[in-house]
């Protein structure tokens, strides 16, 4: 789904996200989150890839071309990816924020590697109508219908170089497999968390993921909305 | 046209239009969204005696017009604050008012003194009603005698207006309010949450880490409006209403019912600019309808 939103548009940058009303009237009430897919800063467009899951999902489902909504964004924070090679570890729409990364840096696509994983060969989003054509992919299904049969998390070691770090989004069971994974390989991970967000810009204090260490009890939790949403892997409580 | 109202205790408003505690963090994080000047004032996140983390996730849940939460009062401690926060808060160009909460009447009493002593803000609101803190919170405000110990052993060492606020979760909010009038309190505040629950069919657990929590939003708005003119019809010091306010409409309802200002919460999780925008649908309402004091409004329900 693309909209034109030149302010929003010309700020994006890799990992942010966007709250969109989904419906005017409030039914559903609060705003939905969404990664950016692609951005357009000269023509002052964004795109969003999303799964219909409930409510929410559906009115935007609903919309027409021409139809208007109210985006809030960029919200979180922008992710800078470190140097060296990239290992995207992505499961279901937990692709979005990844294929966004590699387009925003296309000089860094040569040094990027992107697995997919997805339970089955029908559930896999249509890799090339996402992902930028130079980015090196592999995929994996749980049920072996496509790619690599097994977890796409069985593909990091051999996918990886010594200085290899890890940006992972998907459901959490994946993430947290990919953080144990990594740590056991000695590499640095990020993971780009979808918490459940009611305002996404720090002001309810709902979003809050658990550090492992933190100076002071009220640093104990922190919002995703704001510190994040990419995190050190390691840091937080899977 | 006179957009001021009284709060309470000589805290003049500039207008009617608070922006609700927990729904804003501690205020100046938003400095860059709207004029300050442009709002009546602020209400801080519930400051404790020592600093939070809070509940564990998931916190909020999304319900038919309104959400759940259950944040626990994730808070810096009041030191944390003092340091912090107040310095930040002490320079917006609007009434600041600072939240407090703690577990006996002597920490809400050292905790308003120590604030006063630092001085920087207009008025302290006293949470006895957050249903979402185990050790003391909202029990306070449940009992007749507590609310009324509590409010007394603050106003005995507070030199600043004091608002108390009250939880809907209880049999009789009448009751409480007058407890809290007698206690000495210089406004009341209403309502905090209602107490609210979710639970997730498929897995048969509840939604919220700490199971229950506290609703908000247009939901509640009716509740809350009723609770309003109840106690404003029966207390004799200022009322300060919420309660799924959105917009203007939703705020001079509240301020016919007998509130003397009002506080937008959730609703700036979903509009931002909620707050600014309310202030503005009331002077529209006020030049519509050729009234020259926004005060006017309080209590001027027409009733069968
Ligand atoms: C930072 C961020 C980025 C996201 N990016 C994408 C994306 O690019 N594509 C995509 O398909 N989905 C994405 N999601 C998840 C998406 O926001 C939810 O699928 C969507 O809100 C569901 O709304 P609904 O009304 O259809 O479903 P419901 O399940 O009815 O939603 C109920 C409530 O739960 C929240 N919610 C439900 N599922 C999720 C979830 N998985 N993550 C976070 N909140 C959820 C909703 O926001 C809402 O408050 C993202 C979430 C976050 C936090
Ligand atoms: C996420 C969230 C956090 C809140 N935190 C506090 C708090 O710390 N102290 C307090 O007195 N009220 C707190 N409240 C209650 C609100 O200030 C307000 O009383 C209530 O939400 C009803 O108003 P509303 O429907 O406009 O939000 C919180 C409400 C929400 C939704
Ligand atoms: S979603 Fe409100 S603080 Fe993060």
């Amino acid at each position: 789904m693309r909209l034109d939103a030149r302010p929003i548009a010309q700020s994006a940058g890799p990992a942010q996200f966007v709250q969109i009303l989904a419906d005017p009237v409030g039914s559903p009430y609060l705003r939905r989150p969404f990664s950016f897919l692609r951005v357009d800063r000269d023509a002052g467009w964004f795109e969003i890839y999303y799964d219909v899951i409930g409510p929410g999902t559906r009115r935007l489902q609903e919309a027409r071309p021409g139809d208007a909504f109210n985006a809030l964004g960029p919200l979180g924070r922008v992710f800078d990816p470190p140097e060296g090679h990239l290992l995207l570890v992505a499961g279901g729409v937990g692709i979005v924020p990844l294929a966004f990364l590699a387009w925003d840096h296309p000089e860094r696509r040569l040094s990027t590697t992107l697995l997919m994983g997805a339970n089955t060969a029908t559930r896999l989003p249509d890799l090339d109508a996402l992902l930028p054509a130079d980015l090196v992919r592999h995929v994996s299904t749980d049920d072996g219908t496509t790619g690599h049969a097994g977890f796409v998390t069985d593909l990091i070691e051999q996918h990886a170089t010594p200085t290899t770090a890890v940006l992972t989004c998907g459901p959490h069971a994946m993430m947290a497999r990919v953080a144990q994974i990594t740590a056991e390989l000695s590499l640095s991970c990020y993971a780009s968390l979808e918490n459940h967000m009611a305002c996404g810009f720090g002001a309810c204090v709902g979003c809050v993921v658990e550090y492992r260490e933190s100076d002071r009890e009220d640093e104990r939790y922190r919002r995703v909305c704001l510190d994040g949403p990419v995190v050190d892997a390691h840091g937080i409580v899977w | 046209m006179d957009m001021t109202v009284d709060i309470g205790g000589g805290l003049r408003l500039r207008n009617p239009v608070l922006m609700a505690s927990g729904t804003f963090g501690h205020g100046a994080e938003y400095q860059g969204l709207f004029d300050f000047a442009h709002i009546g004032g602020v209400v801080t996140k519930t400051i404790t005696r020592h600093p939070r983390a809070g509940n564990p996730p998931p916190r909020t849940a999304e319900t038919p017009s309104g959400m759940l939460n259950s944040i626990g009062l994730t808070n810096p401690g009041l030191e944390g604050f003092i340091a912090e926060k107040l310095p930040q808060l002490s320079d917006l160009p609007t009434a600041r008012i600072v939240s407090i909460a703690g577990t006996s009447s002597e920490e809400f009493a050292e905790m308003a003194e120590a604030l006063c002593e630092h001085g920087g803000f207009d008025a302290i609101e006293l949470n006895i009603s957050s249903p979402n803190m185990k050790d003391g919170g909202m029990l306070f405000g449940c009992r007749e005698d507590s609310a009324r110990d509590v409010t007394r052993a603050v106003k005995d060492v507070a030199d600043l207006p004091v608002i108390v606020k009250l939880t809907p979760n209880v049999t009789d909010i009448v009751a409480i309010a007058n407890a809290v009038e007698e206690g000495g309190a210089d406004g009341v505040a209403l309502i905090n949450t209602l107490l609210g629950m979710a639970i997730d069919i498929e897995s048969a657990r509840p939604i919220l880490g700490n199971v229950t929590g506290g609703l908000s939003g247009p939901a509640v708005k009716p509740v809350a409006l009723a609770l309003t003119w109840k106690v404003a019809s029966a207390v004799g010091i200022p009322v300060v209403g919420m309660g799924g306010i959105s917009n203007a409409t939703d705020a001079i309802e509240f301020m016919i019912a007998g509130a003397n200002a009002i506080q937008v919460g959730t609703a700036t999780f979903v509009d931002p600019l909620a707050g600014p925008n309310t202030v503005d649908g009331i002077i529209d309402y006020c030049q519509r309808k050729e009234i020259v004091r926004v005060a006017q409004l309080t209590g001027s329900i027409a009733l069968p």
